[in-house]
C-alpha cells in the first residue's frame, strides 16, 4: 500500500471556513498625518519624523483621503511598534497601506 | 497511465471545501471561471509505473546534491541571479543543513514512459493539500477503503516533523507558520493551514502568522504580534523575494538556531533548486540521464535549437513562458513581469495526450529527501499554468 493510513483534518475545516467568512481579512494600517489624511508609508518609516501616525482601520483607504476614528499610534513610538511589514512586499504594489497581520475579529491559532 | 472519464461525487464541491480546497474556482481573464479540482476524470498507473517514476525521483535527488556542490564551486550564483548578499548564508546552510520539509519535481511523463524532469519546486510548492488529502478521501470515497494511491504525503509530513522535534532541530516553543495576506483565493493561507495540521498531529504548537506582521526588534530578533520570539519559522514565500525586501538583511544576520535567531524552513539553499538554472546545471553534468532533458542557459544553446521552452530564471506557474516548436512560438505563458534576472532554454518534451487533448504534468512529492507522492495536474494547452486542473490518481 503507497497510501497514507489515514488522514485526519481537524484544524483544515475550521481555517476554510473561517477564511470563507471573511476573517481573514486584515486590518490595514495607513500612515497618516496630523489630519488623519492617509499619505505615504514612508513618512512614517522615518526613524524621526513626528507629525505622522500609523492608524489601524479595514482596508481600502486611498491616498490623500481621510481615515476616520480609530486607533492611532505615533510614527515614531518605537516601543509600540516593533518593526513590521519589512517581509510581503513583492507581494503586492504601491506605498499606500500596509497589512498588521492582526486580524479583524481576532486572529487564528492552533496549539497541539 | 491512462485516463479515464469517470463520474463526480454528488455534491463535490462542498466536500472538497470543507477539506480546505476553498480556491478550486479559477477565474479567466474573460469573466469565466474553471474548476481547478476536477474529478470528472482521473489516472491509472499500475504499481511499475510508480516505482520507475519514484526510482527517478531518488536519482534526481542525488543529482541534485552534486549540482548544488557544482553551482558553489563554480560560482554559477550570478548567473542564476542570485544576488551576492545572499551567497555567504546559501553557502553555509547547505554545509550546516539546517531542517527542510517539502519539495515537488514536476515531471514530463510522455508516451515513452520516461519521466523527464521539468523543474524542482524546491522552495515554495503549493497544490499539496489536494494531493495530500483531498484525492485521498476522494480515492475512498469512490473506490472504497481498499484503493490504492502513490500518497504517502500526510504520514511521511507527521513523522518529518517528529523526526526534526524529536532531534531538536526546531528552535523555540512554537512554530511560526508564515502565510502571505495578500494572496486572495485562500491557496497560500491554506496550504500554511494544512501544514500546521501536518505539525499539530505531530504534536507541535503553532502559530499562523502572516509574513506581513513579521516584526523585528532590536537586541531581539524577530517577533510575532503578541512580542513573542520568532525562533523557527515556516514560510510559503520564496526566499528569492525575501532576499531583496527590506528584512533581507536582518533575516540573513539573525539566521541560525541560537538565541535571537531564526531557523527558517525551507532554509534558504533551496534557492540553488528552485531556481531554473538547476536544469542547465544538470544537463552541464549528466548529459546523458535520460531524466535529464538537455537546457542551457540563454545564449548558450547550441546553434539550430528549433524546438525548445524557454523559461525565466524565477518564475512559477508557466508565467513569462514561451513554446517553440519548428522555430515558431506557439504558445506563452501568462505575463507576470518575470524574466529581468534571465531565462533559460529547455529541449522542449512532449506531455502525452491521454484523451480528450489532456496533457499531464506529473507532481512527485518529496519528504526531506524522500518520494512521497503524486499529484497530476493536466492542461489543455502545451503549458502547465494556474489555468491549469487538478486530477487525482489511482494504481491500478
Amino acid at each position: 500500500m503507497k497510501r497514507s493510513k489515514s488522514v485526519t483534518l481537524a484544524v483544515v475545516p475550521l481555517l476554510a471556513a473561517a477564511f470563507v467568512a471573511g476573517c481573514g481579512q486584515d486590518e490595514t494600517a495607513y500612515c497618516v498625518d496630523q489630519n488623519n489624511r492617509v499619505t505615504d508609508n514612508v513618512h512614517c518609516d522615518r526613524a524621526n519624523n513626528p507629525g505622522f501616525f500609523w492608524f489601524f482601520g479595514g482596508p481600502g483607504l486611498g491616498r490623500g483621503s481621510i481615515a476616520g476614528a480609530g486607533e492611532r499610534i505615533n510614527s515614531t513610538d518605537r516601543a509600540a511598534l516593533a518593526r513590521r511589514g519589512g517581509f510581503g512586499s513583492s507581494a503586492r504594489s504601491g506605498g499606500i497601506g500596509r497589512s498588521t497581520g492582526k486580524t479583524i475579529g481576532g486572529g487564528f491559532s492552533g496549539g497541539g | 497511465m491512462q485516463r479515464h472519464d469517470i463520474e463526480p461525487r454528488q455534491g463535490w464541491p462542498a466536500i472538497i471545501e470543507e477539506q480546505g480546497l476553498i480556491y478550486w474556482r479559477t477565474p479567466l481573464p474573460d469573466g469565466e471561471e474553471i474548476s481547478y479540482w476536477h474529478e470528472g476524470a482521473h489516472y491509472s498507473l499500475t504499481s511499475e509505473e510508480v516505482y520507475e517514476i519514484e526510482a527517478a525521483a531518488r536519482l534526481m535527488l542525488e543529482m541534485l546534491i552534486e549540482a548544488g556542490d557544482y553551482i558553489i564551486e563554480e560560482n554559477l550564483f550570478a548567473q542564476m541571479g542570485i544576488p551576492g548578499w545572499a551567497v555567504p548564508r546559501i553557502k553555509e546552510t547547505w554545509e550546516s543543513e539546517p531542517p527542510m520539509l517539502y519539495g515537488r519535481f514536476d515531471f514530463a511523463y510522455g508516451h515513452d514512459g520516461v519521466p523527464k524532469l521539468l523543474e524542482y519546486n524546491a522552495d515554495t510548492p503549493t497544490g499539496l493539500l489536494e494531493s495530500a488529502a483531498v484525492q485521498w478521501f476522494w480515492a475512498r470515497d469512490v473506490f472504497g477503503a481498499g484503493v490504492d494511491q502513490w500518497n504517502m504525503l500526510h504520514e511521511m509530513l507527521v513523522a518529518r516533523w517528529r523526526e526534526l522535534a524529536q532531534a531538536g532541530r526546531l528552535p523555540g516553543t512554537k512554530i511560526h507558520m508564515l502565510h502571505t495576506s495578500q494572496e486572495r483565493s485562500g491557496e497560500d493561507f491554506m496550504t500554511i493551514g494544512y501544514l500546521t495540521e501536518t505539525a499539530r498531529a505531530a504534536y507541535l504548537l503553532c502559530d499562523l502568522l502572516p509574513i506581513e506582521s513579521l516584526g523585528f526588534v532590536d537586541g531581539r530578533g524577530f517577533v510575532d504580534l503578541a512580542g513573542d520570539d520568532v525562533r523557527t519559522a515556516f514560510k510559503l514565500y520564496p526566499w528569492e523575494w525575501m532576499v531583496h525586501e527590506d528584512f533581507s538583511s536582518l533575516a540573513l544576520e539573525h539566521m541560525g538556531d541560537g538565541p535571537g535567531q531564526t531557523t527558517w524552513i525551507e532554509p534558504i539553499w533551496k534557492m540553488l533548486w528552485s531556481n531554473k538554472g538547476i536544469l542547465p546545471v544538470l544537463h552541464r553534468l549528466f548529459p546523458e540521464n535520460p531524466h535529464v532533458l538537455p537546457a542551457w542557459f540563454e545564449g548558450e544553446q547550441p546553434a539550430g535549437l528549433e524546438s525548445f521552452v524557454r523559461k525565466p530564471l524565477l518564475a512559477r506557474e508557466g508565467a513569462n513562458a514561451a513554446v517553440v516548436l519548428d522555430g515558431e512560438l506557439v504558445e506563452e505563458g501568462p505575463d507576470q513581469d518575470y524574466g529581468d534576472e534571465g531565462f533559460v532554454v529547455q529541449t522542449y518534451t512532449d506531455l502525452g495526450d491521454y484523451g480528450g487533448g489532456a496533457r499531464p504534468v506529473l507532481g512527485v512529492w518529496t519528504v526531506d529527501v524522500e518520494p512521497a507522492g503524486l499529484g497530476i495536474r493536466e492542461s489543455d494547452g502545451l503549458l502547465t499554468t494556474n489555468t491549469s486542473r487538478f486530477v487525482p490518481h489511482v494504481i491500478a
